[in-house]
């Protein structure tokens, strides 16, 4: 089988003074190259916790992750960190996902300094390539991360995750914490990338409208195990599980039935 | 701007005067006071005011009192910022790897750390310089000895908090190597409350280098307030402002940079508030 990535029986328990939360419950999940698969559930599903294990940012308790044929989870050191430039992450917080101080070069510049795919004198051209990528000003990589708009960063975050040319990126909820108007744009910007180097994408999201826009596949997780599978339009359409039958009742453009009565005039 | 702001606040106002006071008298005394502050240079016992070539008068050897002060205020203020430095720069490497990477390496650095604290500083110093031998240098790694912990505890508890931000996440992700991580991305974030503990361990610092030469441990060949008190104190009841104007100048200057440091707390939560 020529998976990008295949995840099984994936498990994960969090401990709290006395109290265990099991986050992961025997997951099992394949994507192919360039493929997009939708991870969906609610708050508190495990989705973003299955997401950063993926990314190899929590350590699971048990299963088993094979990425591009190779044993993720055996990989240490200096093995590890060649691997992570093959993977990689958007987070939901564009703010937070930047360390503070950093200006915008700084941010983009890493990955390229860290896989030696830039030397110091090619790096400013290199830098304002991958901005211009993601349909940024090159001037922009002089300010600070803080100066910058909510899509400004999220799309700074988007060229720090191109820039080592993943076949795959975990976006961990890149868009809930965008203004509406931008979204559409960040998700047509994530399908040109997906066009033109065959990434594939785990989108993590608890938004089905977002989901069916840009997946192929959708997977539904709920109290840590995968409840419903099957493509995008099959599963909208005909929710099987309790989990996936709430998450569509959520969407109301989805389902017209429980449309909410307008009060007033 | 945040210097504007510190001088704003009356204890930054104060302190920054006093500090700037300081620190151009110790700059000037080598051009005022060319040659050894050690020599002798007139008749012994001159009180202040005596004789303009000397204001502050001359000691039992017939040394300048006033060339010993300036040059004492620079032996104080490099001791105290070098001792500082080193604390910081020790105490927050110890305390960022500890925080960050937690577990085993936590335990022994934060056992370490806890022996050290255990002794009392200036024991410690005692100790280190009595089996080393006095000097500058000597005074300084005596006096970092002890003064690390605290940075060090506070870079640790800091880093804790910081290590879960969605950035380090990041740092990882992109594939930085542990230390690049430590040093680049979580140390600079963590330094500002570290950096707020300098004037107390500037203060202790000069304190604990003066009572070290109090006790004639200090560096012999250089002038320093503590040594100059201490052989004052065998004259103390006819020439007493032998101990008087070194006891003067030690007090204003830790007062200074305690009030300075005092500014600077006022100033950044200021802004805090402001932002």
């Amino acid at each position: 089988m020529s998976d990008l990535l295949e995840v099984r029986g994936l498990t994960k328990t969090y401990r709290r003074s006395r109290e265990t939360i099991a986050a992961l419950r025997g997951v099992d999940l394949t994507l192919a190259p360039g493929e997009t698969l939708a991870l969906v559930g609610n708050s508190g599903s495990g989705k973003t916790t299955l997401g950063r294990a993926i990314a190899r940012l929590i350590e699971p308790d048990g299963g088993a992750i094979r990425f591009e044929g190779r044993d993720l989870l055996a990989m240490r050191g200096r093995e590890l960190r060649a691997m992570r430039a093959r993977l990689q992450i958007v987070f939901q917080e564009p703010l937070e996902a930047f360390n503070p101080r950093a200006t915008v070069f700084r941010v983009i510049a890493d990955p390229l300094r860290v896989h030696r795919l830039a030397g110091r004198a090619e790096m400013p051209e290199a830098v304002s390539r991958l901005l211009v990528r993601v349909g940024l000003e090159p001037a922009l990589a002089a300010r600070a991360v803080h100066e910058i708009s909510g899509g400004q960063r999220q799309r700074v975050a988007i060229a720090r995750a191109i820039a080592t040319r993943p076949s795959l990126i975990v976006l961990d909820e890149p868009l809930s914490a965008l203004d509406v108007s931008v979204r559409g744009r960040i998700l047509a910007l994530l399908d040109d990338l997906q066009a033109e180097t065959g990434v594939a994408y785990l989108l993590i999201t608890h938004d089905l409208g977002v989901a069916n826009a840009v997946a192929g596949r959708i997977t539904v997780i709920d109290g840590g195990s995968i409840v419903e599978e099957g493509p995008t339009k099959v599963v909208l359409a005909d929710p099987q599980s309790a989990a996936a039958r709430r998450l569509v009742a959520a969407v109301p453009r989805l389902h017209r039935r429980t449309e909410p009565a307008r009060i007033g005039g | 701007m945040s210097v504007l702001r510190f001088l704003r606040t009356p204890e930054g106002a104060v302190g920054g005067f006093l500090l700037a006071a300081l620190a151009f008298v110790a700059l000037s005394a080598p051009v005022l006071f060319p040659g050894d502050p050690l020599a002798i240079v007139g008749p012994a016992y001159l009180h202040p005011f005596a004789n303009p070539a000397f204001p502050l008068g001359t000691d039992s050897l017939g040394r300048n009192v006033l060339a010993g002060v300036m040059h004492g205020a620079r032996t104080s203020l490099v001791i105290g910022l070098a001792a500082a430095f080193a604390a910081i720069v020790v105490g927050s490497a110890v305390g960022t790897l500890a925080g960050l990477f937690g577990g085993v390496v936590d335990e022994v650095l934060m056992r370490i750390t806890e022996a050290f604290q255990t002794v009392p500083a200036f024991l410690l110093a005692l100790a280190f310089v009595s089996v080393v031998g006095p000097s500058m240098g000597t005074v300084v790694v005596a006096i970092a000895l002890s003064a690390w912990t605290a940075p060090a505890r506070v870079a640790r508890a800091e880093v804790l908090s910081i290590r879960q931000r969605d950035y380090v996440a990041a740092a990882r992700a992109v594939g930085m190597h542990p230390l690049a991580i430590a040093f680049r991305e979580v140390l600079p974030n963590a330094l500002p409350p570290v950096l707020s503990l300098a004037s107390v361990i500037v203060a202790s610092a000069i304190l604990i280098e003066a009572a070290l030469s109090f006790l004639g441990l200090g560096d012999p060949n250089v002038a320093t307030w503590g040594t100059m008190i201490s052989e004052g104190r065998n004259v103390l009841r006819s020439a007493a402002y032998l101990s008087i104007a070194p006891g003067i100048a030690l007090m204003v200057t830790v007062l200074a940079i305690y009030f300075a440091g005092e500014g600077a707390v006022e100033a950044a939560s200021a802004r805090r508030i402001a932002s």
